[in-house]
């Protein structure tokens, strides 16, 4: 598994991230796509608590819900930043949430089976270092001018 | 400059003191300007957080006491809401609203601090969400995303019934009961018992919608709810009383019980191997203990001075309580379920 180091993130070669949503995706066989919270989503959203998804099956639609997250007594939406038919919700993050607070760019949330027109959704997405870390490096300057994140 | 619009609704039933503010966040556009809200319960009921189990719940206490429980879309434990507070939310856009949890709370619980000022209490935010004086909390808060919306609600407390709060928990013992209302007394206060009985809720509502106007540089502008408000409360007003929304949406059962007082604050309880431990911290330390079991005589006594003082964490516990052996271990085991949860 290929990492990459920006500004003390740990980001992954193989996954997709999303700019508008703070989500990523790792493609799977065939239409296959696991999708789960960068680091900067989950630093943002605060410790994580619980965690609560739809029940599968379910068709998900890019920029709609897959579940919420509640972290602080603040509690949000995961949004999708792919459509498809949520075929599985990750069953160790259910049972404990607190996952997500040690290794966000590790566990995933929820398994989709992508829809043809995900083809497109993921043009928008961002993968490798070279086009992930650029974004990534804005986000957390972004972040920390606006203290919502440590300097 | 920006117009702060203010729904001041009065004295509303249980269910619109929660659909209101649901309501509004539902039917907020992505141009839209911030909202303030206001109201009071004309009944008392229980409001119980979006994620947390039905069963931290006593039920039967609730119906003998004739509260109704409604789940809210927002975080946070259960809570009695009863006509001796005031509640308000501010909400605005996704996009208006300050990035990042802990600058959420900063930003929009400050001005209800600064409201409590006002009113004479030296009152501050406390820790990420909580507003006290003291050591005791003023204000139950919460917050969440709700359609396009970002709420964050907290309550003015002018009085507060401890022992009827402590009745509705669903607990596994009269001595977990009497331990999280002994730390309700000392660490949940009110107006009244903060000597400010004669503060009313017009003077509450005052002092809110100043602060707010003035931290976010907004004229505040008194306005009734917009069809679009109306049309979404009502759609809230079904929604709450739905069966299936009062279930929650499901959450595994953990070992041990666990009750937050206010932050950094909390009681645990906890069994394995016929030991029973109940143990109060405050901060990081535990400040009580009891440890129970009919296998252990003065064991127990020794095994409860250890934990005392002790910081509430596995790797100080396991150190302290190893040269108690399995009696040590099981300790250990029975506390740190609820120890390490993160309600």
């Amino acid at each position: 598994m290929v990492t990459f180091d920006v500004a003390g993130y740990e980001l992954h070669g193989d996954r997709l991230y999303d700019p508008e949503t703070h989500m990523w995706v790792a493609l799977g066989d065939g239409a296959r796509a696991r999708i789960g919270i960068d680091p900067l989503g989950r630093e943002t959203s605060g410790d994580v608590v619980a965690l609560s998804l739809r029940v599968p099956p379910a068709q998900i639609e890019r920029g709609g819900p897959f579940g919420d997250l509640e972290a602080a007594k603040f509690v949000g939406p995961l949004i999708s930043p792919v459509s498809g038919t949520m075929t599985a919700g990750n069953p160790d993050v259910l049972a404990d949430p607190g996952l997500l607070n040690a290794d966000p760019g590790v566990h995933w949330l929820v398994e989709l089976e992508l829809d043809p027109a995900a083809a497109t959704e993921l043009d928008d997405l961002l993968q490798g270092e070279e086009h992930v870390a650029p974004w990534f490096a804005a986000e957390v300057e972004r972040f920390r001018k606006q203290g919502a994140i440590a300097e | 400059m920006t117009a702060l619009r203010v729904v001041d609704a009065g004295t509303v039933s249980a269910l619109r003191s929660q659909s209101l503010w649901h309501g509004i966040a539902s039917a907020m556009g992505p141009d839209d300007g911030p909202v303030l809200s206001l109201c009071r319960p004309a009944q008392a009921y229980v409001s119980i957080g979006y994620h947390r189990r039905l069963e931290e719940i006593d039920l039967d206490a609730c119906r003998r006491e004739g509260l109704p429980v409604l789940r809210r879309r927002i975080g946070g434990g259960p809570v009695l809401i009863d006509h001796d507070q005031l509640f308000f939310q501010i909400t605005m856009p996704v996009r208006r609203a300050p990035a990042g949890v802990d600058r959420l709370y900063a930003t929009l619980l400050e001005p209800a601090a600064a409201a409590l000022r006002s009113l004479g209490l030296d009152a501050r935010v406390d820790g990420l969400n909580d507003i006290a004086v003291g050591e005791r909390k003023l204000s139950g808060t919460g917050a969440g995303q709700i359609g396009e919306a970002v709420t964050v609600v907290g309550n003015v407390i002018f009085a507060f019934d401890h022992e009827r709060m402590a009745r509705i928990l669903a607990l596994p013992d009269d001595a977990m009961r009497a331990e999280v209302l002994r730390l309700m007394r000392r660490h949940v206060s009110s107006l009244r018992a903060e000597g400010l009985g004669d503060v009313t809720a017009v003077d509450a509502v005052a002092a809110l919608r100043a602060a707010y106007a003035a931290a976010l540089g907004a004229a505040p502008t008194d306005t009734p709810t917009s069809a679009a408000e109306r049309a979404a409360i009502e759609r809230w007003e079904q929604r709450l009383v739905e069966p299936e929304w009062l279930r929650g949406p499901g959450q595994p059962a953990r070992p041990g019980r666990r009750v937050k007082v206010r932050s950094d604050v909390f009681v645990v309880r906890g069994e394995r191997a016929g030991i029973g431990v109940l143990a109060s911290v405050v901060g990081d330390t535990i400040t009580n203990a009891v440890v129970r079991s009919a296998d252990l005589n003065g064991t127990a006594g020794a095994l409860e001075r250890v934990l005392v003082g002790s910081r509430a964490e596995r790797a100080e516990l396991t150190r302290r309580l190893a040269p108690f052996g399995d009696a040590g271990e099981h300790v250990l085991h029975a506390m740190t379920p609820a120890l390490e949860e993160r309600w």
